[in-house]
């Protein structure tokens, strides 16, 4: 018989719903606020980012690791080499949705119903001790 | 006692006077946490008072079964030394058996001051802030967590449920099985072998439906070797025990596993090349190759002469076998350095470390690898699925060593040799996929593969995963937990050496706070002195509880908690890998609900967290917390203006999970929501495009980075555990010289005595002391005989560091000769608990905790001490019984 450790698939995820996204030369703000173990690395809970054009998630997270440094990285990505993917302790809604390494690369959705702003979440899940 | 026992019973039928005119007559469905299993039960309440527990027979969740422990839980309900109000210490020295002379306080007063002293932590460092949680309300203690998260510590721990009985276990399971544990598929397994477990023939997790399904395998004819060092209540229903020496499994296993490969030729080709990486080339270095521009693992394409990405669609026949040049250098498939690294394991060097027969070995080799019967299919619910009616488990016991990784890696590695793992008749992982169900499509989870196509687990207890494991980093937890990232737990959270450590790597902060939940370290964890010396670095210690007990002598505050009978719980059972029954089914999700009200000022430990979170105004923070915990969103995410009751919490969870209709009005009515399980959910292997490892590549990695972070700090590395194969390491209590010192000590978790708490319950008392082992030690009658020590005679048993307890021994033929058992959560001082007091042995006391006795992997508590016995100088006390 063909090899029955390989079946036919169950049916994957629907991927997260996009929202609507705007030109890419319109300048988009990004409200970030940080919670948690994360507000002790940045040392301020809010954050207002104005980008040329809509970031990707990724995009946003560079940017904070700029301006953070590493030990925001750190808690925020699992590796400090490439291919840089979330912690799986860290959480991240965007929007009220709760987003995964999937939505790292595709440009943050725009709020529906709201002025022109996007709102993060940074919640590292601490673990340990 | 006997005053105690008759003061409940009077409590008890205080309703119940004869001729009482019967003005409520209820059922309440709810869940028992009395030990992990979380079985459904059925509270009946006669005029305000709960006459009777039993099980719940509309929930899979228990079946309709409950053991012992279960239906005593009544006497939880109403024991009269139960904390009935908060009490402020006066006393203001701490000390093991010191009486902080406690005097009672209003809630007010406790809450004000707790939160003074947490405001006060958070200004400094909030890392300050030591959360201690106990594991046996697991799914439901988390709350807790969510208020480390909000209120920014990453200092939790669950004291001695995690540093005994997880980080090995639960990683392993983790890593290849997508979940907590694992347990035989018992409709359709035919042999089964235990390696320190007791799945279905004890307590924990998914308990009594195990028990029943254990008991139909064995009447269908499922062959049960269990081995152990101790014939116990496993070993008791199986057809073989095999005696092993204590923490020696990896040695064993891999004895069979090389029978299997290298003397038997018997290995599931097909399953190894596709769901394995097993046909990943392993380069010179002992890493794996890997292709320069996409990073991805190569294999060997027998058919194009030629190396390709693993993922490549051509890589269907990949080698096994061979070397290769690739990149220029030699490289073999990763089952090739496995069959190679197995020949140092024969049969002959497996008796030499356990004890087994080489002879056993071949056999019990020959028999699981025949009863695998290795390509054969069955048809389930009309779907053909891999048949491998063969399964390697393991547990505690196994894990609950030093080596604790390559032990359970060692043990699990015989499943995926035969490909036995998450088929029909094989090893199942605890639940590792669910489709949802049918209307909501939720809960919904399956593993996923990573950068490697290996797997990472689609649900887990906790966020912090075992695959892939974070890169290592220099800490700044107390528990070091970010330096050793395979691990869940930490017992440098109350080591001997914590300050040591602390300062080596320069941490800039000292605990300060402690919020306890049920947790009593002091007993839990190891030698009481030595968390007895950690507890002392703390100003404040509020500590939520059910009784007072030996923890309580270092606490400040103490809060009386209301009992698993009187709270809610939205997810008792979920995540579903951790105490949701496996294998086939039907899928159930009920809730806890209080079936009688808390008694004098007894209060939610989550609801007074909760309403603390908000008068530190951390209410943004504590509701994303829980939204990120209980994976809220949409519609029935917190808002994060909000303020919440922790019913409004459970009701949102419940909708968010199985639609508006069915909120907690609905859950209060029907007690559980039910949908039945698929095949593809069950035996999820073939249907799901991951890998797990066989060559644990990562861990080199992790071991290089681990390594270089620890030497700088100048704390001792051994790469020996960060090999790629398994292997078996010897325990330090292997390696004590002194031959006066003979015998190995271990102790085992009781069927009845599960935690600390049921030692003070009568009926499980009664139930117990009926028991000829659960307040004795257990020692072999040769060995007995060669030391001059008779059956109930009372002994020393005494430690090479010169740690010792005293206990009564209880002479039998089924202990390995070179081992003594004891049964856990024994051994009580406090007044506080006079049914528990003095009864059995407190065997932690004879374990070190520091970084030698720690693995280096996982930071697992090394479990067993080399001991000996001698007689004791008074035959006349009780020493426990």
């Amino acid at each position: 018989m063909g090899n029955a450790h390989n079946a036919a698939r169950a049916p994957g995820t629907a991927p997260a719903a996009g929202g609507p996204t705007r030109p890419a030369a319109e300048p988009v703000t990004v409200r970030v606020s940080f919670m948690g173990l994360i507000a002790y690395v940045t040392k301020e809970k809010e954050l207002a980012l104005e980008f040329a054009g809509t970031p990707t998630l990724r995009g946003l997270l560079d940017e904070l690791e700029r301006r953070y440094g590493a030990d925001f990285g750190a808690r925020v990505f699992r590796t400090s080499t490439p291919p840089r993917l979330l912690q799986m302790c860290t959480r991240i809604f965007v929007n009220g949705d709760l987003v995964d390494d999937k939505a790292l690369d595709a440009p943050l959705p725009a709020a529906p119903g709201t002025p022109p702003a996007i709102l993060v979440y940074l919640l590292p899940a601490a673990t340990g001790g | 006692m006997k005053d105690a026992r008759q003061e409940l019973e009077a409590v008890m039928h205080a309703g119940r006077v004869s001729g009482e005119e019967i003005r409520e007559d209820v059922w309440i469905p709810s869940v028992c946490t009395i030990c992990y299993g979380g079985c459904a039960i059925r509270a009946h309440r006669v005029n305000g008072t709960i006459v009777k527990i039993e099980g719940n027979p509309a929930s899979p969740t228990g079946s309709g079964r409950l053991c012992a422990k279960g239906i005593a839980g009544i006497m939880i309900l109403y024991d009269p030394h139960r904390l009935k109000t908060p009490l402020r210490r006066t006393n203001p020295q701490k000390g093991i058996g010191i009486d902080p002379d406690w005097k009672p306080i209003s809630w007010e007063e406790a809450l004000a001051e707790t939160a003074t002293r947490l405001e006060q932590v958070r200004a400094e460092d909030p890392r300050q802030l030591v959360l201690q949680v106990t594991t046996t309300m697991a799914p439901s203690s988390l709350l807790f967590f969510t208020f480390g998260w909000a209120f920014g510590t990453q200092n939790m721990w669950v004291a001695g449920g995690g540093v005994h009985c997880g980080n090995g276990a639960h990683a392993a399971g983790g890593i290849t099985h997508a979940s907590w544990s694992v347990v035989p598929d018992f409709k359709h397994c035919n042999y089964a072998i235990y390696f320190g477990a007791s799945k279905g023939h004890g307590a924990g997790h998914a308990a009594t439906p195990n028990i029943a399904q254990a008991a139909d395998a064995r009447e269908r004819g499922m062959r049960m070797v269990v081995v152990d060092p101790m014939c116990n209540f496993a070993a008791a229903k199986a057809n073989e025990w095999v005696p092993i020496r204590v923490g020696t499994d990896a040695a064993l296993a891999l004895a069979m596993a090389n029978c299997l490969v290298n003397e038997l030729g018997i290995y599931d080709a097909e399953y190894l090349r596709t769901k394995t990486d097993a046909i990943y080339l392993v380069g010179p270095n002992g890493r794996y190759a890997r292709d320069a521009a996409s990073g991805k693992p190569l294999v060997w394409d027998a058919g194009a002469g030629a190396a390709k990405t693993y993922d490549d669609p051509a890589a269907k026949n990949a080698a096994l076998e061979g070397e290769f040049r690739v990149n220029g250098e030699a490289c073999r498939p990763a089952f090739a350095v496995l069959r190679n690294h197995l020949k140092k394991y024969s049969a002959e060097e497996g008796e030499r470390i356990s004890g087994v027969p080489a002879a056993t070995i071949r056999r019990l080799a020959r028999e699981f690898g025949e009863a695998a019967r290795v390509g054969s299919t069955i048809v389930v619910d009309g779907v053909t699925l891999p048949y491998r009616p063969a399964s390697a488990i393991f547990f505690r016991g196994a894990q609950g060593h030093k080596n604790s990784m390559y032990n359970c890696f060692a043990i699990d590695l015989l499943n995926h040799i035969v490909g036995a793992a998450d088929v029909v008749g094989g090893t199942l992982g605890f639940n590792p996929v669910c489709h949802g169900h049918p209307e909501s499509g939720r809960p919904r989870y399956q593993p996923r593969p990573d950068r490697d196509g290996l797997m990472a687990v689609g649900s887990w207890m906790l966020p912090h995963v075992p695959y892939p494991p974070a890169e290592p980093r220099r800490p700044d937890s107390m528990g070091f937990t970010e330096l050793f990232p395979l691990s869940h737990v930490s017992p440098l959270m109350a080591s001997s050496d914590q300050e040591q450590w602390w300062q080596r790597f320069d941490l800039p902060y000292r605990p300060k706070m402690m919020i306890n939940y049920g947790a009593n370290s002091i007993m839990s964890v190891g030698n009481k002195e030595a968390v007895a010396q950690s507890l002392k670095n703390f100003d404040f210690i509020v500590s939520f509880d059910l009784f007072l007990n030996e923890f309580s002598d270092f606490a400040d505050i103490v809060l009386p908690d209301a009992s698993y009978l009187e709270v809610f719980d939205p997810r008792p059972n979920f995540p579903f890998i951790f105490n949701h029954p496996a294998g086939l089914g039907d899928w159930g999700w009920p809730i806890r609900q209080p079936v009688a009200e808390p008694a004098y000022e007894r209060r939610s430990a989550r609801e007074v967290l909760l309403g603390l979170a908000y008068r530190l105004g951390l209410g943004p923070e504590i509701n994303m917390a829980v939204n990120a915990f209980y994976g809220l969103d949409g519609p029935q995410m917190l808002d994060p203006a909000g303020t919440y009751t922790l019913e409004e919490i459970c009701d949102r969870e419940l909708k968010h999970k199985f639609g508006p209709a069915r909120g907690l009005d609905w859950f209060k009515e029907h007690g559980v929501i039910t949908w039945p399980k698929k095949a593809e959910e069950v035996y999820w292997r073939p249907f799901v495009d991951v890998r797990i490892p066989i060559y644990h590549d990562y861990l080199v990695e992790l071991g290089e980075r681990t390594g270089k972070l620890c030497e700088a700090a100048g704390m001792r590395f051994d790469p020996r555990y960060y090999g790629p194969l398994p292997e078996w390491l010897p325990c330090p209590s292997h390696e004590v010289k002194d031959a006066a010192f003979d015998l190995h000590a271990f102790y085992y978790r009781d069927a009845i005595q599960v935690n600390g708490f049921t030692m003070e319950n009568p009926w499980l008392d009664e139930v117990a002391r009926m028991d000829p082992f659960s307040y004795r030690i257990a020692v072999n009658a040769e060995t007995a005989r060669r030391k001059g020590v008779k059956d109930g005679e009372a002994v020393w048993v005494e430690t090479s560091t010169g740690r010792r307890v005293a206990g009564r021994v209880r002479v039998t033929e089924g202990i390995q000769p070179e081992a003594i058992g004891i049964a856990a959560c024994a051994g009580h001082w406090t007044e506080h608990q006079p049914i528990a007091r003095g009864k059995g042995v407190f065997f932690n006391d004879l374990l070190e905790i520091d970084f030698e006795h720690t693995s280096p992997v996982n930071l697992n508590l090394d479990l067993c001490a080399k001991v000996r016995i001698t007689r004791h100088e008074d035959q006349h006390a009780p020493h426990g019984t």
